[in-house]
């Protein structure tokens, strides 16, 4: 489809202010077509249009209805220290008018730990670290937390990644080191295991990856399959 | 297959008369055919006479290029449609687009509706301002000057 505006059209928008909102006076089911249309990264400029809109970009409607249209995009969520005021806040891509990118806060997500690890799951970022006292889930679809279900042990020093959808987060208790196991499947956590690997873990560095389902950390390795059983 | 003619009458009693082909790409219509006993006129109580027009026009073009082709349309013929679309779309004003829509919806007519919506979300959303998606939807604002105040404070980068 042709992107360009004619100075016809152009002219023709400046016209439509005299009028009522057409588009506010359409059905909702119409305007969750419109809006779903639209690509993600565009929502935040569209709720800062109006509140309506606001909520609307981050109603379960809307990603039904991109799902069922086959529209599922990757975004991009990142945490931002901030100086002025010493919290942690998650900001997502914005895309301005001039083609640009930034980022911009999302308001409604509540103070990210400073030090914790996240994994990404779907839509779903998995904090471990607590926001309020608790463990919680960032559902990126609504842009609201939900809460987890108590962790086994109360660890600290964590470390977490995602083995075929299970979490691994490996911290310290008591002086050891313990992994407990977090099924995203059935949302339940199992039985935890003490593990002998001599993984660091340290108050500065929370960085760990996965490939070929081992879980490599500063400077070692777990492998759940050979450490299980 | 012997050709039929549906007549079709807009809400402020214009009448059309259209091949059943051109008709039948609304999945509305079909019912009204069998809800309609006595005479062949379908009454269109929720679309005016000009949108109809367009509706009719949309539809005799998208049926004629699925006919051409036996069925099966090649490459290019989908290539002239999809300009043909966008020039369609580029002729409307905005009263014109929403009315469109708001047919392609009631007669349930898919690719009628799926180019309205993306139009509407290329041409009026996409790649625009908060201010200037305020000013061509026409939009109040209805966020306190302090609630705007402070996600523009929060935001000062995304809104230059």
């Amino acid at each position: 489809m042709d992107l360009e505006m004619s100075s016809k059209r152009r002219a023709k928008d400046e016209q439509s202010s005299e009028s009522p909102s057409l588009m506010t006076e359409l059905p909702k089911d119409v305007i969750v077509e419109i809006i779903a249309r639209v690509p993600r990264s565009h929502y935040p400029t569209l709720s800062f249009v109006s509140k309506h809109l606001g909520s609307l970009v981050v109603s379960p409607d809307i990603d039904a209805r991109r799902s069922l249209l086959g529209l599922t995009e990757h975004c991009l969520y990142v945490i931002l220290h901030s100086d002025k005021t010493s919290d942690c806040r998650l900001y997502t891509l914005c895309r301005k008018a001039n083609g640009n990118n930034s980022l911009v806060l999302i308001p409604s997500l509540p103070v990210m730990p400073r030090v914790g690890s996240f994994v990404a799951v779907g839509s779903r970022v998995y904090v471990f670290g607590e926001i309020d006292g608790a463990l919680r889930v960032v559902d990126c679809k609504t842009h609201r937390v939900q809460p987890l279900s108590s962790i086994p042990v109360p660890m600290t020093h964590t470390i977490a990644n995602i083995i075929d959808g299970r979490i691994y987060v490996i911290g310290c208790y008591k002086k050891r080191k313990l992994v407990v196991v977090f099924n995203t499947e059935t949302q339940t956590w199992e039985k935890p295991v003490m593990i002998k690997v001599d993984i660091e873990l340290g108050d500065a560095w929370r960085g760990c990856v996965v490939m070929d389902d081992k879980l490599y950390a500063r400077d070692s390795v777990y492998e759940p399959k050979r450490t299980r059983c | 297959m012997s050709k039929k003619n549906i007549v079709l009458k807009s809400s402020n009693g214009i009448i059309f008369e259209v091949e059943e082909a051109v008709a039948l790409q609304s999945e509305t219509i079909p019912y009204m055919i069998e809800d309609d006993c006595a005479n062949d006129t379908i009454p269109l109580a929720n679309v005016t006479g000009d949108i109809l027009a367009l509706v009719i026009e949309y539809c005799k073009k998208h049926v004629v290029v699925a006919d051409g082709d036996g069925g099966g349309s090649s490459s290019s013929s989908q290539e002239d449609l999809k300009n043909w679309d966008a020039q369609f779309m580029n002729d409307l004003d905005q009263s014109k687009i929403f009315n469109l829509l708001l047919a392609a919806d009631f007669l349930n007519i898919k690719t009628l509706f799926d180019l309205t919506c993306q139009f509407v979300a290329d041409t009026m959303i996409k790649g625009k301002s908060v201010e200037e998606v305020r000013r061509t939807l026409n939009i109040e604002k209805d966020y306190t000057s302090e609630e705007e105040a402070k996600a523009r404070q929060e935001n000062e980068w995304a809104f230059k």
